[in-house]
């Protein structure tokens, strides 16, 4: 009961925000809801794995479809392995967990190997200081951008010194600006990581997206508060996103068409639709607090399922064949 | 297309004056200007304008020599074409590099890009109707 009363919860948790009128809501507000559905997934996926490995092997069905010893399948390489004596069943166990613990640490190190990068062509790559506390790196695109983690610093092309009139790179500095100020870079490192534990849950490379989309349209927000020139940081956008090379098309990114660019350019051109309503600004802070509660409830309660899971697990089950 | 184009235009001027500047040493306005070509050569005080504004963006330095002001590239043409940050994180997944760099546009698809090429041209058109402040 307890279970499916859960079940029930997290279900409602992950499919709530895409109920949500999005656009009419806070960037910030939309950020904290696609950050909190990323790490829910990602409480979900740790939790499943836990599941698996505690409550699986004492399963009838698992143990009738496992059965076989691993030395018997593979005779040569279990042996020399040190797989002898465990059945298949051992290795669907661990499989989840290895995969899991693959995601998480192929997902810190992309982060930490690009902040590296940065933070070496900030240290080598620089040509000097640029206006508005910014540096200089060369290049002929149009780049203006927040670079690393802590400290992070506003970096700007030559191209874009070139291409971008006075209000233009105004604008595109406080935009940059906007996403230091207000921590940008430590919720999407956050959003990054969850989403790499969460990777095999479907749809969380979207929340990803949706997540970073809602963080570009905050910066926006604080741009235009700042400079009181919409139409500036567009035209900035322009510049910048008709510069870049052609992506090609993959399934994950095809069906987003007006995710990016596209979408913030109409907020910034027509400034009715970016002020939110306030009913869906509350239903969406109600959904923040509810999400919290539930991936700490989730957290909660794991030690209590992982007792009652070893519990299950140390029942008898009778002689594996395979240590025999 | 057009839309793009008018945008453009500023950045066209400030990279002609960068290249007159690259060819020589140190140079006064009338200098630059006569070294545009023609369609970029502008007003006195246009040029003037342009020039202060590429020093203050750290682009120019500029030495007082006698009543004139001359101006100097600080950002060589190897330097301004050198590979950017965009190209050095391009190993980078998207996910990893979306972390450690926050910019100004992500990555768009074809269909996304022709999308952009006619906001551009309603974005130069809503600035070109914006009066002069």
């Amino acid at each position: 009961m307890t279970a499916a009363l859960l079940a029930a919860l997290l279900l409602a948790g992950t499919t709530a925000p895409y109920l949500l009128p999005v656009d009419r809501l806070k960037p910030i507000t939309g950020a904290a809801v696609w950050l909190m559905v990323l790490l829910l997934r990602a409480t979900l996926v740790v939790l499943g794995v836990f599941s698996a490995v505690l409550y699986l092997p004492s399963t009838e069905l698992f143990q009738l479809a496992t059965h076989w010893c691993i030395h018997a399948v593979i005779p040569f390489f279990a042996t020399h392995l040190g797989f002898s004596g465990h059945s298949v069943g051992d290795a669907a166990i661990v499989l989840p967990a290895l995969v899991l613990a693959l995601s998480a640490i192929s997902a810190l190190f992309a982060v930490l190997r690009a902040a590296r990068v940065v933070r070496r062509w900030l240290h080598r790559g620089t040509l000097g200081r640029g206006p508005g506390e910014s540096v200089i790196v060369g290049g002929e695109s149009v780049v203006v951008a927040a670079a690393g983690v802590r400290g992070a610093r506003i970096v700007v092309s030559t191209g874009a010194l070139l291409a971008l009139d006075e209000d233009e790179l105004t604008a595109s500095l406080e935009h940059e600006r906007g996403h230091i100020a207000r921590r940008h870079p430590y919720l999407a490192l956050g959003g990054s990581l969850a989403c790499g534990l969460a990777r095999m849950l479907p749809g969380s490379a979207d929340a990803l997206r949706q997540l970073h989309f809602c963080l570009e349209r905050d910066a926006d927000e604080y741009a235009v508060q700042r400079t009181g020139n919409p139409l500036a940081l567009a035209s900035a956008i322009c510049k910048a996103a008709l510069d870049q090379p052609d992506l090609e098309p993959t399934p994950a990114i095809a069906g987003l068409s007006g995710l990016g660019a596209p979408t913030r350019l109409r907020f910034l051109l027509d400034r009715s639709s970016a002020s939110s309503r306030a009913g869906s600004e509350y239903a969406a802070r109600g959904l923040v607090a509810f999400l919290v509660g539930l991936t700490l409830l989730v957290g909660a309660m794991s030690p209590t399922l992982a007792r009652a899971g070893i519990a299950a697990a140390g029942k008898p089950v009778g002689q594996h064949l395979c240590e025999s | 297309m057009s839309g793009s184009k008018a945008i453009q235009l500023q950045g066209e001027l400030q990279l002609e004056i960068m290249r007159a500047l690259w060819k020589v040493d140190y140079a006064g306005v009338e200098e630059v200007r006569r070294a545009l070509p023609t369609r970029h050569r502008g007003a006195y005080t246009t040029i003037q304008t342009v020039l202060n504004r590429l020093a203050e963006r750290g682009l120019l330095a500029r030495k007082r020599e006698g009543k004139s002001i001359l101006y100097s590239a600080r950002v060589s043409e190897a330097d301004y074409y050198s590979r950017s940050l965009r190209q050095a994180l391009e190993k980078a997944s998207v996910s990893a590099r979306r972390s450690a760099l926050a910019h100004l546009v992500g990555g768009m698809t074809p269909a996304e890009r022709g999308e952009m090429e006619s906001l551009a041209q309603e974005v130069a058109e809503q600035k070109a109707q914006r009066p002069k402040a």
